[in-house]
C-alpha cells in the first residue's frame, strides 16, 4: 500500500463516517415520502423556534464577548508578567474547560439555589451566561498565552526603547495578539452556540435543545432535523470567518520565543488578589459546594459502587477517542502539511465539523448509522468513537499540522537521498520530530472525549453509558449528596490530564 | 559618554560577560568584531537596558543607568535608538507608522510627523514610501526603516546590531557609506555589532574584539587605548 492511498483510505474513512451522515441529513429534510416537500421547514417560524433561536444567538455573542475580552486580559496578565504562582493559577483557571458544563451549573446551583433573587438570576439567561462564560473563559486565556510565545520580544524590545510597558501592550503586543482574539471569539461562540446541557439544567431555551427534545423525547425525527438545518448554517458562517481568517494565520503557530516577562513592582499584590477573586469566584466557590456536599464518606462508597463501570466506560471510550484521535489527527496533519489532494477542501471539512453542534453531530449519525446492516457500528461503542472523530478531529490535526510545519523539508529530504521510503520517513524522522505533538494532541483529544455529553447521550447503546451520563440520570431523581459525589469523582478524573496538560505546558518553548 | 565599570553577566548561571571596563566616547562610532556568541548583542542591550548586569554599573554622561539587577533609568528615558539584527519592524503597521511611532507617543501632532517622517524618508532614499506595508520592502528597503526609526527621535547613542548582515553584498557596501554619512550628519554616538572585519574597518573609529568571554583592542584610531579585560 502506498502512502498516498493510505491517506486517501484516512480521508474517504472520515467522510463516510462523520461528513456523509450530515449531508445525507439535511438531504433529506428537502423530502417526504420520496417527493421535494419544503413543510417541515415550518416549524422553524413558529415563535417558540424563533425564541430559542434568538436567545442562542445572544447567550452565544454575550458569552463569546465577554469570556475573549477577559480571557485575553488574562492571558495576558498571567503570561506576560513576572505574577508569583502563575501556574497554578492558570491550571485552577482551566479546570472548568476540564469537566462537563452541566457540573459547575450544579456547584452554583447548590450555592445559590432555586429560590430567591440570586436563585432566579441562576435560573435563566444571565445565569446560563456565567456558567457558559466561567466554563470557555480558560480558551481565550490559554490561546492568547499560546499567541504570546509567537510575537517577536524584538518587536517588543523596540518598542520599549520609546515608551513603557503599558504603552508597549497597547501598541505592539495587543495589535499582534489579534488572531488570538478571534479565534477565541469563533471557538467560544460556537461551543456556546451547541452547548445544551447547561440551558437545560438552568431551565432556559436554547435552540440546540429544541432540536434535541423533537429528537429524544417526542421522536419526531423530521422536525429535529429540520431544527438541525438552521444550526449546519451557523457552523457554514463561522468556517466562512475561519476561512475569511485564514491570512492572519489563526491556527499557524511557529516555534515559540521565550517572553519577556513585565516586572510588576507595586501592583503585583493587587493583581494576585484579582486573580484569587476571579478564581474563587469562577471556579472554587461552586465546586467547592459540591465537594461540601459530598463529604460523607458512605456517600463515596456507594457512588464508586453503583458507578464504577461508567467510570471505567468513560475511561476507556476517552482512551480509545484520544488514540484514534491521535492517529487519525497525525494522517490528516500530514495531508494538509504537503497540501496533498484537495487539502483545501478537507480542512474546511475538519473547521466544519467541529463547529457543527454536537445534537446534529449526533442526530446525524443516528439517522445514517441505524440501519440493519451496520448495526455492528451503531449498536456498540464504535458510534461513540465516530462522533469524537467527527468533532474534535480539525483539534489535533491542527496540533500536527503545525509541529511537521515547523520540520524542515531538508531533513526529509535528506532521509530519502538516504534510501527511506514514505513509511521509513514517517517512522524514522516525522514521528519522533513530532512526538511531543502527538502527546499533547493525544491529551487534548482525552480531554474532550472524557468531558462530552450531548453527543454520547444520544448515541450510547444501552448498558454502555458514561459517567457524565449516569450523573445527567441521576440528576433527574437522584439524591443530592449522591450526584455531588458523582460530580467530584468526575472532576477528579478530570485532574489527570489536566496535570499531563500542566506538564508540557509548564515551558513556553515546548 | 558611556561609561561601563566592572560590569558582567550572567544568564541562567551561565557567565555571558565576564567583569570588564569599557568607555565610550561621545560621537564616537565603536564597532565591536566578534564571533557569534561572543556577547556582542548583550553589549548593546546592556546599553539600551533591556537587560541589566549581574555586577558593576553602566553610566551614560557620568548618570547612572544601570545597576546589579536594576534598570535605574528606563529604556525609553535613555536617549538610546537601536537597529536590531532581524530589524524588528512591526507587520501590523505601515513603514509611517513604524517610523513616526516614537512621535505619536509623545503626542506630536499628525501633521508634525508626517513632515518629520518625510523628510527621514527623503534621506534615507525611500520618498513616498510611507503608506506601504513592511512585508511590501525589500530587505535593503526594510533596513532603512528600521535606522528611520531609530533615528526619528534623535538619539545620542545609536546602537546596531549586526544590521547589514542579511544584505547583498553590493547594498551592504553601500549602506556601510550611508551610515557613517548619517553618523557625521547627527552627530550621534554609533555602537555598532559586527562580525564583518571590513564592515568593521570602514564604519569604526575604534574597533573592539570581542571572543567569548574575552576582550581586546584591534584598533584604536582614537589613539586612546584602553585595557577593558580585566
Amino acid at each position: 500500500m502506498t502512502w498516498r492511498l493510505l491517506i486517501f483510505l484516512t480521508v474517504a474513512f472520515l467522510f463516510t463516517a462523520t461528513l456523509l451522515p450530515v449531508l445525507s441529513m439535511v438531504f433529506h429534510t428537502f423530502f417526504s415520502h420520496g417527493n421535494f416537500d419544503f413543510s417541515a421547514y415550518k416549524v422553524l417560524f413558529q415563535d417558540s423556534s424563533l425564541t430559542s433561536f434568538q436567545n442562542s444567538l445572544l447567550l452565544s455573542l454575550l458569552v463569546a464577548a465577554a469570556s475573549t475580552f477577559a480571557g485575553t486580559v488574562l492571558g495576558i496578565v498571567l503570561g506576560k508578567t513576572k505574577l508569583p504562582g502563575s501556574y497554578v493559577l492558570v491550571m485552577l483557571l482551566t479546570l472548568p474547560l476540564l469537566i462537563p458544563p452541566y457540573i459547575l451549573a450544579l456547584g452554583w446551583y447548590e450555592v445559590l439555589g432555586r429560590e430567591g433573587f440570586w436563585g432566579e438570576l441562576l435560573f435563566g439567561f444571565w445565569g446560563t451566561s456565567w456558567v457558559l462564560f466561567c466554563t470557555y473563559l480558560p480558551i481565550p486565556m490559554l490561546l492568547s498565552m499560546l499567541f504570546l510565545t509567537q510575537i517577536n520580544p524584538r518587536f517588543e524590545e523596540a518598542a520599549r526603547l520609546m515608551t513603557g510597558w503599558p504603552q508597549v501592550l497597547r501598541y505592539i503586543t495587543l495589535p499582534l495578539l489579534f488572531p488570538a482574539v478571534i479565534l477565541s471569539f469563533l471557538l467560544v461562540f460556537i461551543l456556546t452556540f451547541g452547548e445544551q446541557s447547561v440551558a437545560n439544567f438552568l431551565r432556559f431555551d436554547v435552540f440546540s435543545l429544541e432540536s434535541f427534545t423533537y429528537f429524544s423525547a417526542f421522536y419526531d425525527f423530521k422536525t429535529a432535523t429540520v431544527l438541525a438545518v438552521p444550526m449546519v448554517i451557523v457552523a457554514l458562517l463561522v468556517l466562512a470567518a475561519e476561512q475569511f481568517g485564514r491570512h492572519k494565520h489563526l491556527w499557524r503557530f511557529d516555534t515559540a520565543y521565550s517572553i519577556e516577562k513585565i516586572n510588576l513592582e507595586n501592583t503585583r499584590i493587587p493583581l494576585l488578589i484579582m486573580i484569587l477573586l476571579l478564581i474563587s469566584l469562577t471556579v472554587l466557590l461552586p465546586l467547592a459546594h459540591l465537594f461540601a456536599e459530598a463529604t460523607d464518606i458512605h456517600l463515596w462508597a456507594e457512588a464508586l459502587t453503583k458507578a464504577y463501570q461508567p467510570i471505567l466506560r468513560s475511561y476507556l471510550y476517552a482512551t480509545l477517542g484520544a488514540t484514534a484521535l491521535m492517529v487519525f489527527g497525525f494522517f490528516s496533519g500530514y495531508l494538509l502539511t504537503e497540501r496533498m489532494f484537495a487539502h483545501r477542501f478537507y480542512d474546511a471539512v475538519l473547521i466544519f465539523m467541529f463547529s457543527l453542534p454536537a445534537t446534529v453531530t449526533g442526530i446525524a449519525l443516528i439517522l445514517f448509522w441505524n440501519t440493519p446492516y451496520t448495526n455492528f457500528i451503531y449498536g456498540t461503542p464504535l458510534i461513540i468513537l465516530f462522533a469524537y472523530l467527527g468533532k474534535y478531529l480539525a483539534l489535533t490535526a491542527k496540533i500536527t499540522q503545525n509541529r511537521l510545519g515547523q520540520i524542515p523539508h531538508s531533513q526529509v529530504e535528506a532521509a530519502q537521498l538516504a534510501g527511506a521510503n514514505p513509511f521509513q520517513v514517517l517512522r524514522f524522522i516525522l514521528a519522533p520530530l513530532s512526538k511531543k505533538a502527538l502527546l499533547i494532541a493525544w491529551v487534548i483529544g482525552f480531554i474532550f472525549s472524557l468531558r462530552e455529553t450531548t453527543m454520547t447521550m444520544l448515541l450510547y447503546p444501552p448498558g454502555y453509558d458514561t459517567l457524565p451520563i449516569y450523573i445527567l440520570t441521576q440528576m433527574a431523581n437522584g439524591e443530592p449528596g449522591m450526584i455531588a459525589a458523582l460530580s467530584v469523582i468526575m472532576i477528579l478524573m478530570s485532574l489527570l490530564p489536566l496535570l499531563v496538560l500542566g506538564y508540557f505546558t509548564k515551558d513556553p518553548h515546548d | 559618554m558611556i561609561e561601563f565599570q566592572h560590569v558582567s553577566l550572567t544568564y541562567e548561571d551561565k557567565p555571558v560577560l565576564k567583569p570588564f571596563d569599557l568607555t565610550i566616547g561621545r560621537k564616537e562610532r565603536l564597532v565591536i568584531l566578534g564571533a557569534s556568541g561572543s556577547g556582542k548583542t548583550s553589549l548593546l542591550r546592556l546599553i539600551a537596558g533591556l537587560i541589566v548586569p549581574t555586577t558593576g554599573e553602566i553610566k551614560i554622561d557620568r548618570k547612572t543607568i544601570s545597576r546589579p539587577g536594576t534598570a535605574v533609568v528606563a529604556p525609553n528615558k535613555r536617549e538610546v535608538g537601536m537597529v536590531f539584527q532581524d530589524l524588528a519592524l512591526w507587520p501590523h503597521m505601515t513603514v509611517e507608522e513604524n517610523i513616526s511611532f516614537g512621535l505619536k507617543l509623545k503626542h506630536i501632532d499628525k501633521k508634525k510627523r508626517h513632515t518629520r517622517v518625510d523628510e527621514l524618508l527623503s534621506l534615507m532614499g525611500l520618498p513616498g514610501y510611507g503608506e506601504r506595508h513592511i512585508n511590501q520592502l525589500s530587505g535593503g528597503e526594510q533596513q532603512r526603516v528600521a535606522l528611520a526609526r531609530a533615528l526619528i527621535l534623535s538619539p545620542k547613542v545609536l546602537l546596531m546590531d549586526e544590521p547589514l548582515s542579511s544584505l547583498d553584498t553590493a547594498l551592504n557596501l553601500r549602506l556601510r557609506k550611508e551610515i557613517v554619512r548619517l553618523q557625521e550628519t547627527f552627530g550621534f554616538t554609533l555602537v555598532y555589532v559586527t562580525h564583518n572585519e571590513e564592515e568593521a574597518k570602514e564604519i569604526g573609529t575604534r574597533i573592539l574584539l570581542m571572543e567569548t568571554l574575552d576582550y581586546a583592542i584591534l584598533k584604536d584610531t582614537s589613539n586612546k587605548k584602553r585595557t577593558i579585560h580585566e
